[in-house]
C-alpha cells in the first residue's frame, strides 16, 4: 500500500521551500498524489507564510472550480496533478499576556515560592533581560533553545484545547487537530517531510522537536489511545544551512526589539546545528532521512538590499525572494516521497554535490535536472519544469498575459475558437484569469512596464553566473527579451526544444505553429487520468501538446 | 480552328484545380500566429486565388476564342468562356467549403 504523504512547513524559510514544492506539483512532478500540508509558524502575519498559503489556494482554484471538492482529485500526466490540502497553524502570541516568554511563563496561581523557583529555572536557561523579553510574534529570532520549548508547548497547548472542545477553540487549533487526526488515520503508513532551516529561528527550533511534539499531541487528542509509531510514520527533513544574509541591526533597533537575529552568526548556528543533528539520539531515532543542503558563503544573497530601514524580524514585510536551495529542498521532498525503502532504524544523511563551471571552478554552478533529483529522474524533472515554463511564455509573452490588463489565457482560448477548437470556449473568464495569475507567480509579469520576477526567475537569479537547465533568454531580466521569447526554445539542451513546423517565417513562428497543429490534433485526446472537468481537460491538453511538441518527450509519441 | 466548347470547360476546371492546390500550399506555408493574423492571411490568399481562377479561366479562354474565325463557333466559345468561368468560380468555392469543413482542424480550416 502506498504511503500517505504529509508536508510540514515551518518558519519563513520553510514557507519558501513549500513554495518551491507547490510549483513542482504544478509542473506535474507528483502525479496521482494527495499531499496534506501543514504550515506552522509563530508569526501569523508572516509575509512568506501568507504568500505560500495564497499560492496553494490559487493552485486549487486553477486545478478545479468545484466548491464541494476544493482541489479536485489527484491526476496524472497533466499540470497541477497532485491534490493539495492545506492546514494552517500558528502558535498564538497575539494577546497581551502571551507576547513574551516572561509573560507566557508567568504563573499567578502558584505560591510565591514556586513562582520564584520557576523564575530561577527560566533564568538559568534564558537570559532574563533579552531572551525572555522579546515579542514572540515575529518568530524565535535565532533563539532555538527557547524556540524548541515554546513550539512543543504551543502544539501541546493547542492539542489540549482542541481535545477539550468548546467555543474558545480557535480555527487554527481545529486545523491542527484535523491534521493530527489525518495522521492518526494513516498511522500505519505515512511519510512526513519537514521544511525549515537549521540556522534561523522557528524552523531550527522546531525540526528537532516536531516528531515528538506531534506524537505527544496525538496522544492527547486520542485520549492516550494512540500515539505515533515513528517506524510507521516516517519523518524526513532538510538540514538547510545558511544561504542568505541581511544587514546588522543598529543599536536603536536592538534596544527596541530586545533580540534581533544576527546574520553574522548564521554560519556558527549552522555549524552548531550540524553537530547537534549528528549527535542527538532523539533526532536520529525520530527521522528516517535528513538531507544536507548548503550554499557557498561567497554567493549569499543579502535580503536587506530589497528594502531600507530596520532589519525585518518578521510580519507581513518578510517576503524574501525565492532561492535555489529552496528548490533543492523541494527536490529532497521528492526523493523522500518516491524512495522505495525507508525501513532503516536511524536517520540516514544524504547530500549531492553540484558541478562548478566558472573560472577557477568558483561561483558558477552548472545545474541540470540530475543536480536536483539524480540521473534517472533528471530528464523528467527538466521536461516537466520546462513544460510549465513553455506554457508560461506562451500565455504571458505570446498572448501578452504578462502585461497589465491583458489575460493571456482568454486570448488563447479565443484564438483556439477561431481555429475551430471550440470545446473549451465555455471556460469562464474568471478561471482563465486564475491560470494567468498562477503562471505569473511561476514565471514573471510586467508591472508598469517593469519586470516583476516570479518564482523560477528568482531561483535563476539566485544562482548568479551559473547555468540552470534553461537558455538564459528564457529567464532573462530584460522585458524586451521576454516579450519576444520563444516558448519552444527555452532549453539550453536543444533536444527538449520544440520541433519546428514546415512553412514561412522565423523558426520561433514555425515552432509555435507546429505546437498549435499538435494541440488541434490532440483536442479530444484527454484521458480519464487527466481529469473530467472542462478545465482539467484543457490543462491535460496543454500538457500533452507541449510534451509532444518537444523533440524528446517522456510521453509516448 | 476546330476548338470545341468543351475545351473552355476543361481549361476552367484545370485552372480551378491548380489554384485550389496553390491556395492549399499557401495556407500550409503560413504559420499559425497568436491573435489569428494567420487566419485572415489564409482567407485573403484563398480569395486572391479565387479571383485569379476566374480571371485566368476567362482570360485564357478569351485568348483561345480570338483564334476562332468562324463567327458562330466564336460566339459559342465566348458564351462557353463566360459560363466556364462561372463554373470554375462555383467549383472553386464548393471545393474550398468542402475541404475547409472536412478538415476543420487543418490550416485550410481557416478558409471558412
Amino acid at each position: 500500500m502506498e504511503d500517505k504523504l504529509f508536508i510540514i512547513a515551518i518558519g519563513g524559510t520553510g514557507m519558501r521551500c513549500l513554495e518551491s514544492f507547490v510549483h513542482l506539483c504544478a509542473a506535474g512532478m507528483f502525479d496521482n498524489k494527495t499531499i496534506d500540508i501543514l504550515t506552522l509558524d509563530t508569526d501569523q502575519a508572516n509575509g512568506n507564510k501568507g504568500r505560500v498559503e495564497s499560492l496553494i489556494n490559487l493552485y486549487n482554484k486553477v486545478k478545479t472550480n468545484d466548491s464541494q471538492n476544493i482541489g479536485g482529485m489527484p491526476r496524472s500526466d497533466t499540470f497541477f496533478s497532485a491534490k493539495l490540502n492545506l492546514y494552517k497553524f500558528f502558535t498564538d502570541y497575539s494577546t497581551p499576556s502571551r507576547r513574551t516568554y516572561a509573560q507566557l511563563s508567568d504563573t499567578n496561581s502558584l505560591s510565591q515560592e514556586k513562582r520564584d523557583d520557576n523564575r530561577d529555572l527560566s533564568d538559568l536557561f534564558f537570559d532574563h533581560d533579552s531572551v525572555q523579553q522579546f515579542p514572540l510574534d515575529h518568530g524565535y529570532r535565532a533563539q532555538t533553545h527557547l524556540g524548541s520549548l515554546l513550539m512543543y508547548h504551543g502544539i501541546m497547548e493547542a492539542a489540549i484545547k482542541a481535545k477539550r472542545g468548546g467555543d474558545d477553540v480557535k480555527p487554527h487549533e481545529k486545523e491542527l487537530q484535523e491534521f493530527l487526526q489525518l495522521l492518526n488515520q494513516n498511522a500505519s503508513n505515512s511519510r512526513v517531510f519537514v521544511f525549515g532551516s537549521v540556522f534561523g529561528g522557528t524552523g531550527a527550533s522546531s525540526i528537532p522537536v516536531i516528531p515528538i511534539a506531534l506524537r505527544d499531541a496525538l496522544k492527547v487528542i486520542t485520549a492516550g489511545n494512540n500515539e505515533l509509531n515513528l517506524n510507521n510514520v516516517k519523518f524526513g527533513s532538510t538540514l538547510l544551512t545558511d544561504y542568505f544574509t541581511f544587514d546588522m541591526p543598529d543599536d536603536k533597533q536592538i534596544s527596541k526589539d530586545k533580540v534581533v537575529a544576527d546574520a553574522t552568526n548564521f554560519a556558527l548556528n549552522s555549524q552548531a546545528a550540524m553537530t547537534f543533528y549528528d549527535d542527538d539520539l532523539t533526532v536520529r531515532n525520530s527521522y528516517k532521512m535528513l538531507y544536507h543542503i548548503g550554499w557557498p558563503s561567497s554567493m549569499k544573497i543579502n535580503y536587506s538590499q530589497d528594502h531600507s530601514g530596520d532589519v525585518i524580524t518578521g510580519g507581513q514585510d518578510q517576503k524574501n525572494s525565492c532561492h535555489f536551495v529552496e528548490l533543492m529542498s523541494a527536490s529532497a521532498a521528492y526523493d523522500f516521497f518516491t524512495r522505495e525503502d525507508l525501513s532503516q532504524a536511524k536517520a540516514e544523511y544524504m547530500f549531492r554535490s553540484v558541478e562548478l563551471a566558472g573560472a577557477n571552478n568558483r561561483e558558477a554552478l552548472r545545474l541540470t535536472g540530475a543536480s536536483f533529483v539524480g540521473d534517472k529522474e533528471g530528464p523528467l524533472f527538466e521536461q516537466k519544469l520546462g513544460s510549465l515554463l513553455s506554457l508560461s511564455h506562451l500565455i504571458l509573452s505570446r498572448y501578452k498575459g504578462g502585461q497589465d490588463g491583458v489575460c493571456g489565457t482568454i486570448e488563447f482560448l479565443k484564438d483556439l475558437k477561431a481555429r475551430n477548437v471550440d470545446a473549451y470556449k465555455d471556460i469562464p473568464d474568471e478561471q482563465a484569469r486564475d491560470l494567468d495569475a498562477y503562471l505569473k507567480e511561476y514565471a514573471y509579469q510586467f508591472v508598469n512596464g517593469n519586470l516583476a520576477p516570479g518564482w523560477l526567475h528568482q531561483v535563476n537569479q539566485s544562482i548568479g553566473q551559473g547555468s540552470f537547465i534553461f537558455d538564459p533568454d528564457a529567464l532573462s531580466t530584460k522585458p524586451d527579451t521576454l516579450r519576444k521569447v520563444d516558448p519552444g526554445a527555452i532549453y539550453s539542451d536543444d533536444k527538449y526544444n520544440w520541433e519546428a513546423g514546415f512553412g514561412l517565417g522565423s523558426k520561433a513562428d514555425k515552432r509555435l505553429s507546429k505546437f498549435i497543429d499538435i494541440l488541434k490534433s490532440n483536442d479530444s485526446a484527454s484521458t480519464e487520468q487527466q481529469g473530467n472537468t472542462l478545465k482539467e481537460r484543457f490543462l491535460g491538453l496543454l500538457y500533452k501538446s507541449i510534451a509532444k511538441a518537444q523533440k524528446t518527450s517522456h510521453l509516448n509519441r | 480552328m476546330g476548338t470545341s466548347v468543351i475545351t473552355a470547360y476543361v481549361w476552367a476546371i484545370i485552372i480551378c484545380l491548380v489554384f485550389i492546390l496553390i491556395a492549399i500550399i499557401i495556407a500550409n506555408l503560413i504559420p499559425n500566429k497568436p491573435g489569428g493574423k494567420d487566419i485572415s492571411q489564409r482567407k485573403t490568399w484563398y480569395w486572391i486565388c479565387f479571383v485569379l481562377t476566374v480571371g485566368l479561366s476567362f482570360g485564357i479562354n478569351m485568348y483561345l476564342a480570338s483564334d476562332i474565325k468562324i463567327p458562330s463557333k466564336h460566339d459559342a466559345y465566348v458564351t462557353a468562356t463566360a459560363i466556364s468561368a462561372g463554373v470554375a468560380a462555383v467549383l472553386y468555392i464548393i471545393l474550398g467549403v468542402v475541404l475547409s469543413k472536412g478538415m476543420k482542424r487543418s490550416k485550410i480550416g481557416s478558409w471558412f
